[in-house]
């Protein structure tokens, strides 16, 4: 015969012997808020119990009761104003986080700083929980972002979050490529689009990088120093130079399996194969329209499309009307999101996130590292899944198209298959080491594809906040 | 002190020592009393695999079957 569980245990005997009732509550209700804030908690009707949080860190507020059923979690404060209520029906032994009863969004960024300052973020939001930002003028104005993973760190807490629906407005492009001359005439190039240098050093990147952080670019349209044909478009390495310094530009080999830069020595000659992955250090910018004075005073460069590849030209006469390109050493300006962040209303709680991703190419094993305020995801940390990964069905997971490397992330806890799939169409930040010249995308489907790098497609913005 | 649940549930911690218990539940309004006693062998109703943990400590832990 079943026991009759809606009875509330008075006395234990244990072989004839009373039991000492063990002291404690079964049941724990856990609920937290901003400072100051008092937390009445009811049963049946009555207020059985009253704690007011932390006067300078708020924060958490347990109460042990004894009964089962649904209690009510009214937080109030120091005017004695209901903030909110909320309802948790306690019936398995435990602990019951009841979370705040307002949504992520009533609460101020320089709030969401106090309480992840006091490391209960977790307990009064949940993951997927989101927020539309609001601020006129900011490419991030009307995004949605969802909680995407809340983090512990020493007793405090961070959250990251991403954008809902992909962002697809601007020039988000990975194409980093190698035109180099393959003839005897500088009319005829290559345009090898081509992952080399992965995320680490893609165009795609240098929208989410600061002013004055280095760039490496693909050696576009360089010509080497002992080319003797008549040159028409792109440059002699020896005649590439910073716009605003006048300095040689610099020109490295990159090791994609030990994710090294090895700087080259000048005069270049002989040109490498198509293959050869070159990085200059800097990249190319448009300054528009420029004053004679100002083409003068600087080295510019013009621009020729040439089998689908961006071609520049060293500029010696001044045309006016032209389109004019510097090539600078460093960031010159925020990369889009970057700015964007940097200029938000929460722009002083942000915190870089610390990734990883392929070095790029067909190689295998490499993943490099980096530091950024804005990034976007890799597929492991949306899928949990990696080049090496064995799927329930028994097949690697490359058949199903995740040729992502191993040790890009792990899987964020917010991703199911409805988070996975909104914003559908993105890159990710996971070169696809099948071939060298694809990323991996994640698709309507919310399936993995690899795809070229020329391609344009939205990317999903996400961001860290202590 | 808690009601009956599955798992039963009596709150404490400390060393798990299993054990077969029979359980006899006498109740009284809305209250009960729980007497347990140590068994070698299954029987037919009310028995119990649990953690007996020793009463100078004032523990006791009993896990469903």
């Amino acid at each position: 015969m079943a026991l009759d569980t809606t009875k509330k245990v008075t006395k234990i005997s244990y072989n004839g012997v009373e039991f000492p009732l063990p002291e404690g509550s079964p049941y724990k209700i856990t609920t937290a808020e901003l400072p100051n804030t008092t937390i009445e908690l009811s049963f049946g009707g009555s207020v059985v119990s009253t704690k007011t949080t932390d006067a300078t860190t708020g924060g958490k507020v347990s109460f042990n009761v004894n009964d089962s059923g649904t209690y009510t979690i009214r937080a109030l404060d120091s005017n004695n104003t209901e903030l909110w209520t909320n309802t948790v029906t306690v019936s398995d032994n435990g602990e019951y986080i009841v979370k705040s009863g307002k949504a992520l969004s009533s609460y101020t960024f320089a709030e969401w700083h106090t309480i992840l300052q006091g490391g209960y973020f977790s307990i009064m939001f949940s993951l997927k929980d989101s927020f539309t930002y609001s601020q006129s003028g900011n490419i991030l104005h009307n995004h949605k972002f969802f909680v995407e993973k809340i983090t512990q760190v020493g007793g405090k807490e961070i959250v990251d979050f991403r954008m809902a629906n992909k962002y697809s407005g601007g020039n988000y492009n990975i194409f980093p490529y190698i035109a180099w001359v393959t003839s005897s005439s500088a009319s005829s190039w290559t345009s090898n689009y081509r992952s080399f240098g992965g995320y680490k050093y893609s165009a795609m990147r240098q929208r989410m990088m600061e002013i004055g952080e280095d760039v490496y670019s693909q050696a576009t349209g360089i010509l080497p120093d002992d080319y003797s044909g008549t040159l028409t478009t792109g440059i002699k390495f020896s005649d590439l130079k910073y716009t605003d310094t006048g300095l040689a530009c610099s020109i490295y080999s990159y090791s994609s399996s030990a994710d090294t830069l090895t700087l080259l020595n000048a005069p270049l000659t002989a040109a490498p194969s198509n293959t050869a992955i070159m990085l200059i250090k800097g990249y190319f910018k448009s300054v528009g329209q420029i004053d004679e004075t100002t083409f003068n005073a600087g080295v510019y460069y013009t621009a020729t499309t040439v089998s689908s590849a961006t071609i520049y030209t060293k500029a010696t006469t001044y045309t006016s009307g032209t389109t004019y390109y510097g090539l600078y050493e460093k960031l010159q300006e925020d990369g889009i999101f970057a700015g964007a962040l940097k200029t938000s209303n929460f722009a002083s709680y942000l915190v870089k996130f610390s990734d990883s991703a392929s070095a790029g190419g067909t190689q295998t094993s490499m993943v490099s590292s980096f530091s950024d305020y804005a990034d976007i995801p890799a597929v492991e940390e949306i899928t949990g899944v990696n080049r090496n990964t064995t799927l329930m069905s028994g097949v690697s997971a490359q058949n199903i198209g995740a040729y992502n490397l191993a040790g890009e992330g792990t899987k964020k806890p917010s991703y199911d298959f409805s988070v996975q799939a909104t914003g559908s169409d993105y890159w990710t930040r996971s070169a696809a080491s099948n071939y060298n010249y694809t990323f991996c995308l994640i698709a309507n489907s919310g399936g993995i594809y690899s795809y070229g790098v020329i391609t344009t497609y939205g990317v999903r913005l996400g961001f860290r906040l202590q | 002190m808690g009601k009956i649940r599955n798992p039963l549930i009596v709150v404490g911690g400390g060393e798990p020592n299993f054990a077969l218990y029979h359980i006899t539940q006498v109740i009284n309004g809305n209250n009960c009393e729980l007497q347990i006693v140590d068994i070698t062998n299954e029987q037919t109703d009310n028995y119990y695999i649990g953690e007996n943990i020793s009463q100078n400590t004032q523990q006791l832990y009993i896990v469903d079957k």
